[in-house]
């Protein structure tokens, strides 16, 4: 039988606010132990919360770029359970009325079996929440103790929840890629996944193909890298339709996934299910929104993935493929911007240096583009200078590994070299006729109709001048005499 | 509303109250007449009224993204039952 898969994700994401949700202590990652808390983030009796207004705000903002409505009126409930890393022993969430509702976005996925495409899944909710602290354990086995540090107790996050739509993993990557690539964007978060900044549930189940009943879901908690997800689902996919194809039944169970050993395993089973006794938080006044105030934020929102790919378009020609590597990531984006205000005329050749020669250096040395010796401007100039005519392209390719190393503007490095093309017909007709003089094979082949032979020769004559000669004249002057 | 032993274990689990077997009956009579009171309440004719949501009429209070002062490491210390090395220690915890 086949089988659909049915993937939803909760997707919980730190907010770079100064400070806490509820307190003014600073957010702070790897400051030491219990040193960025107040009497409220440890859970002592007779303090109140009092809401981040910024954190509000960036919980907006999420919302608007992802299409959502903003509630005019939101409240915060107490969701009760007992767990060391919880002073509380409750978690200040958005249960009963979170500040965004519905939503979408676009994500495009290249998948081997079905090709390139793009679909739009749809978000159920966003909902603000406090973080809770962190629990070291001990080592060796029979350890009798946990430690408890409180820093990260009250960091504000914001839960993303989609619709079950997904029904596959790499949809489910090409989804956490779509929504990191927007909060960057927005710079609401730093959603760096190794300090935990952008984590991710996901609820997996499978059904008979067509069907329109869901079968028994399994969570999978605390994914934090993009193949920890694609590993996990790959395989609790498989493994339930194992259990299914033997006719057995699914367990609705908590799940977490071992990156070691490559499988899950069940955390917790359905007896301790948890009983969250939510109720509205006494100590905060509802959350009203106006119409006004969300309009203002809708305003200054910065130009968005999906809006920058078609402008690069409509604006400079590139291809989808193209304009869609570009705006992944904002730097990557705000240096092609920066390159092309450099050098307007052509767009499509920055764009080209960015994604091979670049990229291919970023990922070679696993470096970030902002941290690129070769400026954006430098790179403009290059691509002017090969468009002027000054350098040839096999030339700009020199000066480029030699920008990386030395951080050099390529005109100068072309003064400091002496590096000139030769467009004088007479030098460059000389070389020609002479290689063609002591050639004569790839001439004959040339005439008996095979035009590659042409390549050899334009080989040479680079190789002669050092790859200086202009190669639209060599190729004028190469065609004329072997005719 | 009647109030079952189950009832009474379940909720004595979730607020990590120990109860002995023979304390049960009792309890969930005392419990059912507490939820008593609240029936009470339910008789009220209520039609055409918003739910109360909260007794004062706030909203928005908020404070600005600033930070403030911290407790004291040591603060904490004096006030934890066990600390060491900055931490509060805890009986063992795995999930």
């Amino acid at each position: 039988m086949n089988w659909d898969t049915v993937i939803g994700l909760e997707v919980h994401v730190q907010l770079n606010t100064k400070t806490k949700l509820f307190s003014h202590a600073e957010t702070s990652f790897g400051a030491g132990a219990n040193s960025h808390t107040t009497a409220l983030d440890q859970g002592h009796p007779g303090t109140l919360p009092v809401l981040n207004r910024e954190a509000l705000r960036k919980a907006i903002q999420a919302g608007l770029a992802l299409h959502c409505t903003i509630n005019e009126y939101s409240r915060f409930d107490r969701k009760n359970y007992f767990y060391p890393d919880l002073p509380k022993a409750y978690q200040i969430s958005q249960y009963h009325h979170p500040i965004c509702s519905k939503g979408w976005l676009e994500i495009s996925v290249n998948d081997p079996k079905r090709g390139e495409y793009a679909r739009k899944i749809h978000l159920t909710r966003i909902h603000l929440e406090e973080d809770a602290g962190k629990l070291v354990h001990g080592q060796g086995g029979a350890v009798a103790e946990s430690y408890v540090d409180l820093n990260r107790a009250g960091t504000p996050l914001i839960e993303i929840v989609s619709e079950p739509e997904l029904t596959s993993a790499l949809e489910a990557v090409a989804y956490l890629q779509k929504l990191r690539s927007i909060l960057l964007y927005l710079g609401v978060s730093d959603c760096n996944m190794e300090e935990g900044s952008l984590r991710c549930d996901a609820n997996i189940s499978l059904k008979p193909e067509g069907s329109s009943a869901l079968g028994n879901r399994t969570e999978i908690k605390n994914m934090n890298t993009f193949k920890g997800l694609l590993a996990a689902v790959e395989y609790e996919v498989r493994r339930q339709q194992r259990v299914l194809e033997g006719g057995g039944k699914v367990e609705t169970e908590t799940l977490l996934f071992d990156p070691v050993e490559r499988k899950t395993r069940s955390m917790r089973s359905k007896e301790d299910a948890h009983d969250y006794r939510y109720f509205p938080e006494p100590d905060l006044p509802p959350v009203l929104v106006g119409k006004d105030q969300v309009d203002a934020i809708a305003a200054a929102l910065p130009e968005l993935p999906d809006a920058k790919r078609d402008r690069y378009q409509k604006d400079f020609g590139l291809s989808l493929y193209d304009a869609d590597v570009l705006v992944s990531e904002k730097p990557m984006a705000s240096y092609f911007e920066a390159a092309v205000a450099a050098f307007p005329a052509e767009p499509k050749k920055i764009c080209n240096w960015i994604t091979t020669e670049i990229a291919g250096t970023l990922n070679e040395g696993n470096r970030s583009i902002e941290t690129f010796p070769v400026k954006p401007e430098a790179l403009g100039e290059l691509v002017r200078l090969v468009s002027e005519g000054a350098i040839t392209g096999k030339i700009a390719k020199e000066l480029f590994a030699e920008m990386i190393a030395t951080g050099k503007r390529p005109a100068d490095l072309v003064k400091e070299k002496g590096i000139q093309v030769i467009s004088d017909d007479g030098a460059l007709r000389a070389i020609c006729e002479r290689l063609i003089r002591e050639n004569p094979d790839p001439v004959a082949k040339y005439r008996g109709g095979n035009k590659n032979a042409l390549g050899f020769f334009v080989g040479a004559v680079m190789k002669e001048t050092k790859g200086q000669a202009n190669p639209k004249s060599v190729n004028q002057i190469l065609a004329e005499l072997l005719k | 509303m009647a109030i079952t032993e189950e009832n009474v274990r379940h909720v004595a689990k979730l607020a990590r109250i120990r109860v002995d077997e023979g304390q049960l009956q009792s309890l969930a009579g005392d419990m059912a007449q507490i939820v008593r009171m609240v029936d009470e309440i339910n008789q009220l004719d209520t039609r055409g009224l918003e739910p109360l949501l909260s007794v004062q009429e706030t909203s928005n209070v908020m404070r600005d993204d600033v930070s403030g002062p911290v407790l004291p490491v040591s603060t904490i210390e004096k006030l934890s039952p066990k600390f060491e090395n900055g931490h509060h220690v805890v009986p063992a915890v795995i999930e």
